[in-house]
């Protein structure tokens, strides 16, 4: 609310252009947000009959495991930010499961009630996945939630989800070199393939 | 908004190095006195309410925004890997402060909340935005709009 008096106060000079800087920064250091960790700790690898079996195992585990936490989000702001593809927050064992099968090279049926085609909504379904990561983390208990930057470093580095969402840039990258390729170099129709992580996080931990 | 030297550095020196705009010089208003302003926002979060149309990669046109709206209604399909939604996601009123203006219009510190509110997709280049800015503007002029906020996202 300061921050909304401090601008509408700026209506009052008699002239201008002006820029005014708020004087005041968040009570959050940047070392304070470094040290937040996610209460949860990740599921272990269980033992499966393939690696990547093993990695969907552990994945939909910790999909549960923040489960409680997204809904204590939404009980207690009565809102939500996930919902760009179509789905809901129930579908999110599926979304996870589809997602890692993409990223590791199947051909999976996308879920039913998503609100736009194959491959593009692909982009929704990872903004929905990450609204569901980052509304849990704010939710646990702790002095403060995290900053931008602690969050898409556990969210990226740190979750099982993080290391699907860097197998699912590089096979759908691969995918559309290979279209590239064989459509005589040349951009295949369509949208660019769907970039889930860049910038600062494009290196794999 | 986020100073420069808050952000990290490939992101400040992209900024930077983004052409702009020239418009050439603008008058300075008077304000009113805040106690008569009627107040709209105008955000470039690519906001909406979760059944309107999507926002498209760089595309200039704008969704409305009620004054009365729920945050449970709205949604941000401006979606780019570097976008960081963790405070948007943690009081919406970060980026589209209509719960605190509605507050400051019950308190008596503003007139009023204006009818309609404004959201663009901030990744569109301004100059395309030529036809559409004018547009609104009639349209906040007509809700008798005399004070706006720009929130660049």
């Amino acid at each position: 609310m300061d921050v909304l008096r401090s601008l509408l106060g700026l209506f009052a000079a008699p002239s201008g252009p002006i820029i005014e800087d708020y004087p005041r920064d968040s009570p959050v250091t940047d070392e304070a947000d470094a040290a937040w960790s996610c209460v949860l700790p990740l599921p272990p690898l269980p033992s499966a009959s393939t690696p990547a079996e093993a990695l969907k195992q552990s994945l939909i585990q910790e999909v549960g495991s923040l489960a409680p936490w997204y809904a204590e989000s939404v009980r207690r702001l009565k809102r939500s930010t996930f919902g760009l593809s179509g789905l809901t927050a129930d579908g999110m064992p599926e979304i996870a499961t589809f997602l890692a099968d993409i990223a590791t090279g199947e051909n999976p049926e996308p879920p039913s009630g998503l609100s736009d085609p194959m491959p593009g909504v692909v982009r929704y379904l990872v903004e929905d996945v990450k609204a569901y990561y980052m509304e849990a983390a704010n939710e646990q208990p702790g002095a403060h939630p995290p900053g931008g930057t602690r969050m898409w470093t556990w969210l990226y580095h740190e979750t099982r989800m993080g290391q699907i969402l860097y197998d699912l840039r590089d096979r759908l990258a691969a995918d559309y070199a290979e279209r590239t390729a064989a459509n005589g170099g040349e951009r295949p129709s369509g949208p660019p393939p769907v970039n889930p992580i860049s910038g600062r996080f494009a290196e794999r931990p | 908004m986020v100073r420069l030297t808050d952000l990290p550095t490939e992101y400040a020196e992209n900024l930077k190095n983004l052409p702009i705009q020239e418009y050439g010089p603008t008058p300075w208003a008077t304000a009113p006195d805040l106690k008569q302003a009627r107040v709209a926002i105008i955000s470039t979060a690519g906001i909406h309410r979760a059944n309107d149309a999507k926002f498209a990669g760089g595309s200039a046109d704008y969704r409305l925004l009620p004054g009365d709206l729920d945050y449970s209604e709205l949604t941000m399909s401006h979606v780019s890997v570097n976008f960081d939604r963790s405070g948007y996601q943690q009081d919406p009123n970060l980026i589209f402060p209509l719960e605190l203006l509605r507050q400051m219009e019950t308190n008596g510190e503003i007139g009023s909340v204006a009818k309609w509110h404004y959201s663009f997709m901030g990744a569109t280049d301004p100059s395309r935005m030529n036809e559409t800015a004018p547009q609104v503007a009639r349209l906040l002029k007509e809700d008798g709009v005399n004070a706006a906020i720009f929130i660049p996202v």
